[in-house]
């Protein structure tokens, strides 16, 4: 169960970073893999001492916020107002169409997000761009 | 064919050597209920009854077998009477309570006129009760003498009444008849023997009150009826039922335990009876005696010349009060077919389906003190009938049998008068029948526990046939499930802790022991005005989840494994106190939702969790995760929820509408049975069974078992 924990949010991990990099250059694809790698192993020590299980509450926030900090060294986002943008808007298109068709489940949940995040991401990177063309 | 003229030749052997003659009685009125006894030199003698079987040959739904079964017609049967009952000349007056019948005896020579004393009650003289038993003969019995009722007062004095509507509604304050088995194991026995039958209770308690080999009644006690099955043969063979208050040990505080009445009864020398019991020094009507607690003892005695089993199963019938609708169960069986589904009929004049035999649950109630009211009903499905072969279309008569009585005759005409394509076609209207609590007892008074089977007769004239049932058949019977006092449902209090402790105990006598190949799984759920708990067993094999669909909106979340508290760890603590403070972030449903929730999920779920949702249609779904930290199997899981306020245009009863269990294979954790359209209990057919546990069985509660315990019970 710890196992299958730590393969998800790594896997989550990737899928944030491949998602935020959808339409530029993917910049340290090795480094990527290998923090996918330590947060899989990080989570797994937990079925060896549960009590380690707890580091995945702090480490879900940084599955969350690291993809998004990379995406604004990386000028994926223009600016920090760009990365919030999105962040707001694609969680709550989110929740909008997850709530709206009486969904249920995590894999309805992910197919979701991963449509709406990339939907929102797409039409932030238009708009940001044509603002900030001479 | 030499076994069955060999039984032939012993039983009318048997007859002839004790003084007996067999007198054969065709279309005669039903004696079911009813002691008949002959004055023989001035004392009365028990006529003892034994139905006369027709075999049918049979297709066996359960197993796609076919075989010829016996059927039986209540009012077709051999009395076995004694021989001096023919010379004497003068009619005697009956005794106390019984009523006059003369039956008219021909022998191809000359008649007799004998009077028969007939009454509800068996007959005590000097210290004996006359017993009169019954049997439904396992094979047909060759009688020289015919006999017919020539006088009799019509259907006067009939056991109770008349036959009570199915499904009478029960409702709180209502008075009802429960009845349900009380176990006690085979005895063996040879040469002279006199011998305690035991107790048959699986955890090991079989001592009450210091008394051992005590079988718990409880309350209430109604009357008694009671079968004895004699493998072998057996001589001045003798039971003796003893009934003891229990005073002191059972919250009778004022009353010592002592023997309130000694029954002593006859055995036959070999085969299955049965008979009533009634008791001189016990009444329920007695108001000191009424409401104490009950338990029984039983002896028996004799001569075996060869090595006998003698088995006792007593039935035990209640007077209830309901006081919640609580404590009343449904309890449903079907056949498994979703489609409709085709049987060839096994070849022969008459030929038969026959549906079960499904687990007679204990506790069947009727609204009336006669046994021929009903406890529930089974709906029959409408068939289609094909006969090939006929030059034209006759009439079809159906027979319908429950638990292999004869119940009721229809006469179906052909779909077309002529043959279409050289076949007819009939159209059976589905039927409803109804269950009564008669054949129920008569069940569980030949086999522990007994059974309840549905049969349909055809009579196809031998031609080529098949029928079609084009839905489910469903047995559907109330229970009492509560199973001791009516108070022990208290008003102020609610429930008494007892009924947790009943649970257990009974979960654990009916899951029986564990072994490699066989599967039980016990669900219950227990409902209160305030609460409702939830109860999970098995007997093997790791139960790793398990779902419950309810009607009433609950909220919950403790849990006991093995009657055990099951505790959070510090960490879990921990993980609480951070997740609950950011627990709006599982509402918002964005990317932090998307890892936290299966992170909150995983750490709350190490010791075990319940989670209740509200489903679409208002129903609550209920989970149970055993934890992934949890290592050892859970044989025992209880789960209390408290009750919410539901809208008052809702019915005011519970339905349980589905149940589903996992077992964890290797790694996965695997659906083992699902059920849908339960009410309150689960049916006791499988649907279809996984391969990977074919003899995996549900059961729901059964067995009458006193309320003490050694196994730890959740406060």
């Amino acid at each position: 169960m710890v196992v299958v924990l730590g393969w998800y949010m790594a896997s989550v991990y990737l899928l944030l970073v491949g998602l935020l990099f959808f339409f530029s250059e993917l910049p340290r694809v090795r480094r990527l893999l290998c923090e996918a790698a330590g947060i899989f192993a990080v989570v797994s020590v937990g079925a060896l001492y549960p009590p380690l299980v707890l580091v995945a509450i702090p480490l879900a926030f940084y599955v969350v916020f690291k993809p998004i900090a990379l995406a604004l060294d990386y000028g994926v986002f223009k600016d920090l107002a760009h990365a919030a943008l999105w962040f707001i808007l694609s969680t709550a298109s989110t929740t909008v169409i997850y709530y709206q068709f009486a969904l249920s489940g995590m894999t309805a949940l992910l197919v979701v997000a991963a449509a709406a995040s990339l939907l929102v991401h797409y039409t932030l990177l238009r708009v940001f761009r044509r603002s900030t063309q001479p | 064919m030499l076994t069955r003229w060999l039984y032939i030749t012993l039983l009318a052997a048997l007859a002839v050597a004790n003084g007996h003659v067999l007198v054969e009685v065709e279309g005669g009125p039903e004696v079911e209920g009813r002691h008949l006894y002959v004055s023989v030199g001035g004392r009365w003698e028990p006529v003892h009854v034994a139905y006369q079987p027709e075999f049918i040959h049979t297709y066996i739904y359960a197993t796609g077998e076919t075989a010829a079964l016996p059927y039986y017609n209540l009012s077709r049967y051999v009395l076995i009477i004694p021989r001096g009952a023919l010379a004497a000349s003068q009619r005697a007056s009956p005794p106390q309570g019984f009523e006059t019948w003369m039956l008219e005896v021909e022998n191809g020579t000359r008649k007799v006129a004998i009077p028969l004393a007939v009454g509800p009650q068996p007959l005590r003289q000097d210290n004996e009760t006359l017993t009169t038993w019954t049997t439904f003969s396992k094979q047909k019995i060759e009688a020289k003498n015919r006999g017919r009722f020539i006088d009799r007062p019509r259907d006067r004095g009939r056991q109770g009444g008349d036959v009570e509507p199915a499904g009478a509604a029960v409702r709180e304050g209502a008075s009802t008849f429960a009845a349900g088995s009380l176990y006690f194991k085979p005895v063996t026995v040879s040469g002279w023997f006199s011998t305690v039958v035991e107790v048959d209770s699986p955890t090991g308690y079989t001592t009450l009150c210091g008394y051992p080999q005590m079988h718990w009644v409880g309350y209430e006690l109604w009357n008694m009826s009671l079968g004895v099955k004699v493998d072998g043969n057996l001589l001045n063979g003798t039971l003796v039922l003893e009934l003891y208050r229990l005073g002191k040990c059972f919250n009778d505080v004022y009353n010592d335990v002592y023997k309130i009445d000694e029954l002593y009864l006859s055995l036959p020398s070999k085969g299955s009876y049965w008979t009533n019991i009634q008791f001189s020094k016990y009444s329920p009507l007695d108001p000191t005696l009424f409401n104490v607690p009950l338990g029984v003892r039983i002896r028996v005695s004799g001569y075996a010349a060869v090595q006998t089993t003698i088995s006792v199963m007593p039935v035990a019938r209640y007077f209830k009060t309901v006081n919640s609708l609580a404590q009343i169960a449904t309890s449903k069986a079907y056949t498994t077919n979703e489609k409709p589904f085709t049987v060839r009929l096994p070849a022969g004049t008459k030929s038969a389906i026959l549906f079960g035999p499904y687990t007679a649950y204990d506790g069947g109630i009727t609204p009336t003190s006669s046994t021929l009211g009903s406890i529930g009903w089974i709906d029959v499905p409408a068939m289609t009938v094909t006969l090939n072969k006929l030059p034209s279309c006759p009439q079809l008569t159906v027979d319908y049998y429950v638990n292999n009585v004869a119940h009721k005759t229809l006469s179906v005409g052909p779909r077309y008068s002529t043959p279409t394509g050289g076949r007819c076609y009939y159209d059976v209207p589905p039927q409803t029948l109804d269950l009564r609590q008669r054949e129920y007892v008569i069940s569980k008074a030949q086999s522990p526990g007994g059974g309840i089977t549905v049969a349909i007769v055809f009579w196809i004239g031998g031609v080529d046939a098949s029928a079609t049932l084009n839905s489910r058949l469903t047995i559907t019977y109330d229970r009492w499930i509560e199973p001791l006092h009516s108070q022990y449902y208290s008003p102020n209090n609610r429930m008494y802790g007892e009924w947790r402790e009943i649970l257990l105990y009974n979960t654990r006598e009916f899951l029986g022991p564990e072994d490699s190949k066989t599967l039980h799984v016990v669900t219950e759920i227990r409902a209160m005005r305030d609460w409702i708990a939830l109860y999970l067993s098995t007997n093997n094999g790791q139960m790793c989840q398990a779902q419950w669909v309810i009607s009433k909106p609950v909220r919950g979340s403790s849990l006991y494994y093995d009657g055990k508290a099951v505790e959070e760890t510090w960490w879990q603590t921990t993980a609480s106190i951070i997740l609950d403070e950011i627990k709006w972030i599982g509402e918002i449903k964005g990317w932090l939702a998307i890892i936290l929730e299966p992170v909150r999920d995983l750490i709350e779920s190490a010791t075990g969790s319940v989670t209740v949702r509200k489903t679409s249609d208002g129903k609550s779904l209920i989970i149970w995760k055993r934890g992934w930290l949890v290592q050892k199997d859970v044989k025992n899981v209880t789960i209390p929820l408290l009750r919410e306020a539901s809208p008052p245009t809702q019915p005011r009863h519970l339905e349980w509408s589905y149940f589903a269990v996992s077992f964890q294979r290797v790694i996965t954790c695997d659906y083992f049975a699902i059920f849908d359209a339960t009410y309150m209990s689960l049916p006791s057919d499988l649907g279809e069974p996984s391969p990977y546990y074919v003899y995996a069985k549900i059961w729901t509660w059964r067995g009458q078992t006193p309320p003490i315990t050694g196994h730890t019970i959740p406060r």
